[in-house]
């Protein structure tokens, strides 16, 4: 085994510019985003994450307007203004020397290039955001930023048709947007993305969170070139070694952003599992 | 006793920014040039990683950048090189529109060929991106205190779709691999080329470059900034001669 699978620890920076969790570990508390991200990588992670999101009842759609932002509300991921991320990855450029991915509502180029200019080394763009033609949408952000530098995050869902179980896109607002998700992967990796972040949505309305998609990875993955990464509503270690086992190059998962279960603790039980990981 | 100069050279597709702050991390004080004429009166140079897309390298960059490389080069004074850095120390050209390499080490640049499949049974993946398994670093007398006892090798991030053949005459060479065994480091004399990137490595890759620039001779050490992140570091022995043209402080003696 020579490459190792990636563990991406994703932190949610809230509107107050803080992480969304609180991380305890060891006896040790962090408060702000640049501590949490330094021990997480001290701790191993491959790549750190940073998620603009917010508190609040979302309207219809992501990115639309926010009808409260109180502090029991419910975390909405990637709902945030970007500009809630430039003073955390200023910070970090400095101070954490491992990969930093900013996700963010990346609408246009000028936004992927102003979150790389604060010190990002990828952003997540979120491909339904370029609908009707998101493959162009991408393409244009790509010649903005350069190789190497876009991380496209792909919304999916499962659709029965007649020609049987199928992937589709889905909208900012879960809704099917028509479009076949396995060769939109192919289209996006030739238009120039980094790499590829499966993000499953949830499969029925009584299910309490997402989960990775074996499957949808599987096929995914013998069709790309390009890394492929998968992210969920993790909550326990079984959670990312479906992804793994089933071809995809990295999970990216808040699950490491409280502080437990910690990161040596994870390898090991995946390395159980047959996952190769870094030592 | 003025600092000796250590210039990160600049062009136009290098980025620099995660390599200064990580030099600036372990206390050295680097300063980034974009003159190859400026190049030349470096102690220390360094050729950061950058962009080495197909479009991007069509834009091509001046031959006066790889001509300071190589002026540097041949007066034997510090290299490093880091990602697609260790390129431009080749012979050949990396893209037709590219200057031909400084020809440091006499090895042609090679591309991973999409075609062929990993070890998965996937395409194989280009640009190699990701935590690989490196090794050989242990032969080299700087970064052999990096690998721990009886371990085979080291994890170092990489992001890159060009890299230099395992064999290279004339020069020592740590392995790694992606489909085929490429070069992950290279060394001869006071030239290092990496194709990993120590500034995305984590402690370790830091570590690197805290041992590129420390001082082995007069049995001293740099004194960072930052202290060593990790234990490896703290028990590592420093025995580059490159830091001796730093004259970074250096106050902690070695027994």
């Amino acid at each position: 085994m020579t490459l190792a699978r990636r563990l991406c620890a994703l932190l949610d920076v809230d509107e107050r510019g803080q992480p969304a969790r609180s991380y305890s570990r060891g006896g040790l508390d962090a408060t702000f985003v640049e501590a949490v991200a330094a021990f997480i990588v001290q701790d191993g992670a491959d790549e750190v994450w940073l998620r603009a999101s917010r508190r609040g009842a979302p309207s219809s759609t992501l990115g639309a307007a926010w009808t409260t932002t109180a502090p029991g509300a419910p975390l909405v991921p990637g709902s945030s203004d970007l500009k809630l991320l430039f003073e955390p990855l200023a910070t970090l450029e400095r101070r954490v020397f491992a990969p930093l991915v900013a996700w963010a509502p990346v609408t246009t180029a000028a936004d992927a290039r102003l979150l790389l200019s604060f010190g990002a080394d990828r952003v997540v763009v979120d491909v339904h955001r370029g609908l009707p033609d998101p493959v162009g949408f991408v393409t244009r952000i790509v010649e903005a930023t350069g190789a190497d530098r876009v991380t496209c995050a792909v919304h999916v869902r499962r659709v029965v048709s007649d020609k049987g179980m199928g992937f589709e896109l889905v909208t900012a607002s879960h809704e099917g947007a028509g479009v076949a998700a396995l060769p939109l992967l192919e289209q996006l990796a030739h238009a120039g993305a980094a790499e590829i972040l499966l993000v499953p949505v949830r499969g029925a309305p009584e299910q309490e969170r997402t989960l990775h998609d074996g499957e949808l990875v599987e096929h995914a993955a013998v069709r790309l070139s390009i890394p492929l990464l998968s992210h969920a509503d993790d909550v326990d270690t079984a959670d990312l070694a479906t992804p793994l086992l089933m071809g995809a190059d990295g999970v990216v998962t808040t699950l490491f952003s409280g502080g437990q279960p910690s990161l040596e603790d994870v390898r090991r039980a995946l390395r159980d599992y047959g996952v190769s990981l870094k030592s | 006793m003025p600092l000796p100069t250590v210039l990160v050279l600049d062009h136009p597709l290098a980025r620099p920014r995660r390599l200064l702050a990580a030099l600036a991390a372990i206390g050295v004080d680097a300063r980034l040039t974009d003159t190859p004429l400026a190049a030349r009166q470096a102690d220390v140079l360094v050729v950061p990683d950058g962009e080495d897309a197909e479009g991007a390298l069509a834009r091509g960059i001046p031959a006066g950048t790889i001509d300071a490389i190589a002026h540097h080069a041949a007066r034997e004074r510090p290299l490093l090189a880091v990602g697609f850095g260790l390129c431009f120390l080749l012979s050949g050209r990396t893209h037709p529109a590219m200057p031909p390499g400084a020809g440091v080490f006499h090895a042609p640049v090679q591309h991973f060929d999409t075609r062929m499949a990993d070890e998965g049974e996937r395409p194989l993946m280009s640009p190699h991106v990701g935590a690989s398994f490196v090794v050989g670093l242990d032969r080299q007398p700087a970064l052999c205190g990096l690998v721990p006892h009886g371990a085979p090798g080291v994890w170092m991030h990489f992001r890159h779709r060009l890299c230099a053949p395992a064999r290279v005459p004339q020069a020592d060479v740590a392995v790694a691999h992606h489909g085929v065994p490429f070069a992950a480091a290279l060394w001869r004399g006071p030239t290092l080329a990496v194709q990993f990137l120590p500034e995305q490595s984590g402690p370790r890759g830091l570590d690197v470059l805290r041992a590129f620039f420390a001082h082995p001779a007069t049995p001293t050490v740099s004194t960072p900034t930052m202290p060593p992140t990790s234990t490896l570091a703290l028990s590592a022995p420093r025995t580059t001669p490159h830091a001796s043209l730093l004259g970074v402080a250096t106050t902690t003696k070695v027994s």
